[in-house]
């Protein structure tokens, strides 16, 4: 590279241009262009750096000035470590069922591509929670209890919930607005073989409205459809209420025309089988966050600001602002940031 | 003293006396003191009146609109009284940034007064270092913007300004407001970045308001490298600083209402 | 402090290396000692042990679900890095180890669309729907796919539920609105002035559209069929709603109220839903105790086709001999002395 393309390199117009680009991207980058935000947004931070390194061999003032050399260099390592942590992290949602352990299999998650995959590891089963809500649906605190594996046969119970978050392996499980019900269903088809599971259904009360799910019976390609019958308010919307399973529920099952009510216990005979809805389960929506290099990060940002800070404190105290020096000598190199020094006339 | 919903309405009557005050004050070339003594009671008030509605709501006031338009009217001409304490001799700029406030204030009146309920993710002290580090960052600004104003006014000739010192000197305590102000923006970006790790497990995830916090602190850098350029002139820096007034403004008062709650993240 | 760091006319090798080593040891110091938002494990007695997690219906061994990830990770990097071909094959092996992943399907569809497979996209598409009807990104897909198809209603269809499904600060919506804008005005939706704004609401088209509406067949929600013409001599309250609209929701208990209110031999209150599926429907009404009847119009093909409603819920009131009398655009309280009042009087 030769030495006159470096100085343009470093030249403040390049900044200015960078700058100019990074707003664009920041607020118009989104639209759903061929390359991703982060790609896009990475151009101008990245052409920032380069422009600062060019700076730096280049720019006397720049580097004959520590505080202000300081906050530079410590804002380019934040924006190395901040495209560092957008590919190592991951940030997901999973909802795990009442009874039911953590399926890592079922995350869906923006994964970076060098994320260190470690959820097989993370076990813990989902166990009840209670959310209370204000009148007029206002959600408040949520806790919902999980059990963590322990020595032996023994497990932890834990509470989570809003920002008390499971901290497991590195992955950060906080609950989420979704939650709903589950039934737990056992089909046993006609050889006796029977299968048990869970059939979700959307989250509950956003969709109160939509309380039914399409479902293909185990061991066949039949599909059905279930629906949780809520003959009773659960809530009234301008009261007070406490997140929990109805009563009364039934599960409806319509297949090939027919429309059948089930209580928890019963079962009807469904295509050359039985189905029996054992009982109302509850899930649990949570959103998943791997960051590991949040600690650097936030460390490079107060050293930012504290040389930044030393800067700003050593201009001021060089000079006062209305151009009378101060009674202490001006120190060399302190004064004007970069670029030219001035004289102030009144 | 006063009925309960009497506070707020009298000390915004008395911002518009203080403005008022000092602009009678710019152009006899007078000393101010009835403008500080005005808005000295004004914030006095005001502050009365939203400390009733902490105390009442038990949240602070930084949940809707009204609550933040409320407290950001207090917080601001609260820095522009320190800033002109602590710097006596561009009290006459009063007469130029006042006004602008004068804005905030009318339209607080056109914004609905309801009880609010904080929402449970707001439970952490982060929040009011947020908001405080937020609220210092815009009151630097704005003694920015009243120094700035007196430059372009100058220039375009609406007003003389004897009492202040020149235009260079202006335009240089105008970008160390700046350089204050860009330090506590950088803060507030932190300590909102740390709550949001702490409450929602994402320390950043373009929001529209992040977004445009993070292209008001673009728009500051911008304005302190273009002012080691050549071209740099009190006229052109005066227009800049109107220019991150006006992304600042948009960011906070524009921002956070797309949607009901400040942070989309936060319900 | 003075350590004559600012003097210097290189400050660079002091500053790198003071840096790095207050960035490393402050952030070790903040990882180990200060972790946000952890939390303390409670002990458990040995004697309470958790609900039994009971197995799942299609179970697989754990080789396969760290086969499967690996298939959708490797499917997702050919997504990203523009290789649809690569990203198709990965997705259909790993459908082969789990076929109930929503997502999977998605991903499959765009993979699918992106190799110009419109037909096994939709295919896909639906399959994700199938799996998870709040597979938001699907609905994006099918809006993409039937619009190469030429299908501009179905894309409508299911841009309109994308749309519906993603929160407001979702990047693609704005592409989202634009597509349904662009389309609507595409099938003539969107009036080109105000001055043909105006003139769809005026009298004689409305009254136009009601005689299209005398011959059109009603799909019942239990999959049977009605003509119209079964409610002439009849005044027609006709409420066009659907399930996922709120406001739609809120003003059901009045209409019903109002159907016990009218003579039955005179007044007929009928609900035409735009879901698309009529036993969810069926089963909402039978929740909130709606029992006038209501009926399927999927396709919109009465709702925009005929009526030229956009946004619902609306009402319309329709003469005994079939002309339209009035378009009430939102929700009402129905069963009011009010608006009893003017239904009665718009006979």
């Amino acid at each position: 590279m030769s030495h006159s393309l470096v100085h343009r390199l470093a030249s403040l117009r390049v900044t200015l241009a960078c700058i100019g680009v990074a707003v664009a991207v920041a607020l118009f980058g989104d639209g759903g262009g061929a390359w991703p935000f982060g790609v896009i947004i990475a151009l101008p931070f990245g052409a920032l750096c380069l422009n600062l390194l060019a700076a730096m061999a280049t720019n006397v003032t720049l580097r004959s000035n520590a505080g202000l050399l300081g906050f530079h260099v410590a804002l380019a390592t934040l924006t190395l470590l901040t495209a560092a942590d957008r590919l190592t992290g991951l940030a997901g949602h999973i909802e795990v069922t009442e009874g039911l352990g953590f399926d890592p299999s079922l995350v869906e998650a923006d994964i970076g591509p060098f994320h260190p995959w470690k959820l097989d590891s993370v076990r813990f089963v989902q166990g009840g929670f209670e959310i209370n809500y204000d009148p007029g649906m206002k959600r408040r605190e949520t806790v919902s209890t999980l059990y963590l594996p322990g020595d032996g046969r023994a497990s932890h119970r834990v509470e989570v919930g809003d920002d008390s978050p499971l901290v497991i392996g590195g992955y950060r499980f906080y609950t989420s607005f979704n939650k709903g019900f589950a039934p737990l269903v056992t089909f046993t088809d006609g050889a006796g073989r029977a299968y048990s599971g869970t059939i979700h259904l959307p989250s509950y009360p956003l969709n109160y409205f939509k309380q039914g799910n399409d479902w293909t019976i185990p061991g066949t390609s039949k599909p059905i459809k279930v629906w949780l019958h809520l003959p009773d308010e659960v809530y009234e919307e301008e009261e007070a209420w406490h997140f929990r399973k109805p009563e009364n529920a039934r599960l409806v099952v319509i297949a090939e025309g027919a429309r059948q009510e089930m209580r928890p216990g019963e079962s009807i005979p469904l295509a050359g089988g039985h189905l029996r809805y054992e009982e109302l389960r509850s899930w649990m929506g949570y959103t998943i966050a791997y960051n590991p290099l949040v600690p650097w990060m936030l460390a490079t940002v107060v050293v930012a600001i504290l040389f930044l800070a030393w800067h700003v404190a050593g201009k001021f105290r060089a000079r006062s602002w209305d151009g009378r020096a101060r009674a202490r000598p001006s120190r060399r190199g302190e004064d004007a940031a970069v670029g030219r020094k001035r004289a102030y006339v009144r | 003293m006063f009925a309960d919903g009497a506070w707020l309405p009298i000390s915004l009557g008395l911002y518009l006396a203080a403005a008022l005050a000092a602009i009678v004050s710019a152009v006899r070339a007078g000393a101010f003191q009835m403008t500080i003594l005005l808005l000295s009671v004004a914030l006095s008030v005001h502050g009365i009146a939203i400390f009733k509605r902490w105390i009442r709501l038990d949240h602070g006031p930084y949940v809707d609109l009204f609550e933040i338009l409320s407290s950001n009217i207090w917080s601001l001409h609260f820095a522009v009284l320190i800033g002109c304490l602590a710097v006596p001799r561009i009290k006459a700029s009063l007469a130029a940034v006042l006004p602008v406030l004068l804005v905030l204030v009318v339209w607080l009146l056109v914004v609905p007064e309801r009880d609010t309920l904080a929402p449970i993710t707001y439970g952490t002290i982060w929040l009011p270092v947020h908001v405080t580090l937020g609220k210092i960052f815009l009151g630097c600004a704005v003694l920015a913007v009243g120094l700035s104003l007196v430059v372009l006014a100058r220039l375009s000739g609406l007003g003389t300004f004897v009492t202040l010192p020149g235009n260079r000197a202006l335009d240089e305590l105008a970008y160390r407001f700046i350089l204050i102000a860009f330090i506590f923006e950088t803060l507030m970006l932190v300590a909102g970045a740390i709550w949001a790790q702490d409450a929602w497990g994402r320390y950043w995830a373009w929001d529209p308001l992040e977004t445009w916090a993070f292209v008001t602190w673009l728009s500051v850098a911008a304005y302190l490298h273009f002012r080691a350029l050549r071209w740099s002139a009190p006229a052109l820096n005066a227009v800049f600083v109107l220019g991150i007034f006006v992304v600042a403004f948009s960011t906070f008062f524009g921002m956070p209402f797309v949607s009901t709650a400040p942070h989309k993240g936060a319900i | 402090m003075n350590l004559g760091i600012g003097r210097r006319r290189n400050a660079l090798f002091l500053i790198l290396p003071i840096v790095a080593v207050a960035v490393i040891g402050f952030g070790f110091a903040l990882d180990r000692w200060v972790v946000v938002g952890d939390i303390e494990t409670v002990p458990e007695p040995a004697a309470i042990s958790p609900p039994a997690p009971t197995t799942p219906p299609a179970s697989q061994t754990e080789v396969d679900d760290a086969h499967f990830e690996a298939l959708f990770a490797r499917g997702i990097a050919g997504l990203r890095a523009g290789k649809p071909d690569q990203a198709a094959a990965a997705f259909e092996a790993a459908q082969i180890l789990n076929p109930r992943v929503p997502a999977l399907h998605a991903n499959l569809g765009f993979a699918r669309l992106a190799l110009g497979k419109i037909n096994a996209a939709i295919e896909s598409f639906e399959t994700s729907t199938n799996l998870r009807p709040a597979q938001a990104n699907a609905y994006f897909g099918l809006a993409e796919a039937w619009e190469k198809q030429g299908d501009l209603e179905q894309a409508l269809g299911a841009m309109r539920t994308f749309v519906h499904l993603t929160p407001e600060d979702d990047p693609f919506r704005r592409r989202a609105f634009s597509a349904i804008w662009e389309w609507e005005q595409a099938l003539g939706r969107l009036p080109s002035n105000a001055a043909e704004a105006v003139q769809a609401e005026t009298g004689g088209q409305a009254g136009a559209r009601g005689q299209d509406l005398l011959s059109v067949d009603l799909n019942r929600l239990d999959g049977g069929s009605d003509t119209f013409a079964r409610f002439i001599g009849k005044t027609v309250i006709l409420n066009v709603w659907a399930t996922w609209c709120a406001p739609c929701r809120v003003e059901l208990p009045s209409l019903q109220r109002l159907s016990k209110k009218l003579d039955p031999t005179r007044y007929a209150v009928v609900g035409l839903s735009t879901d698309e599926d009529p036993d969810y429907v069926r089963e909402f009404l039978r929740d909130v105790g709606v029992d006038y009847p209501n009926y399927l119009d999927s396709g919109r093909d009465i709702t925009y086709g005929i009526l030229k409603i956009e946004s619902y819920p609306q009402t319309l009131l329709i003469r005994p001999d079939g002309s339209i009398v009035q378009q009430i655009v939102g929700a009402r309280a129905w069963d009011e002395p009010g608006m009893i009042a003017n239904i009665t009087g718009a006979q």
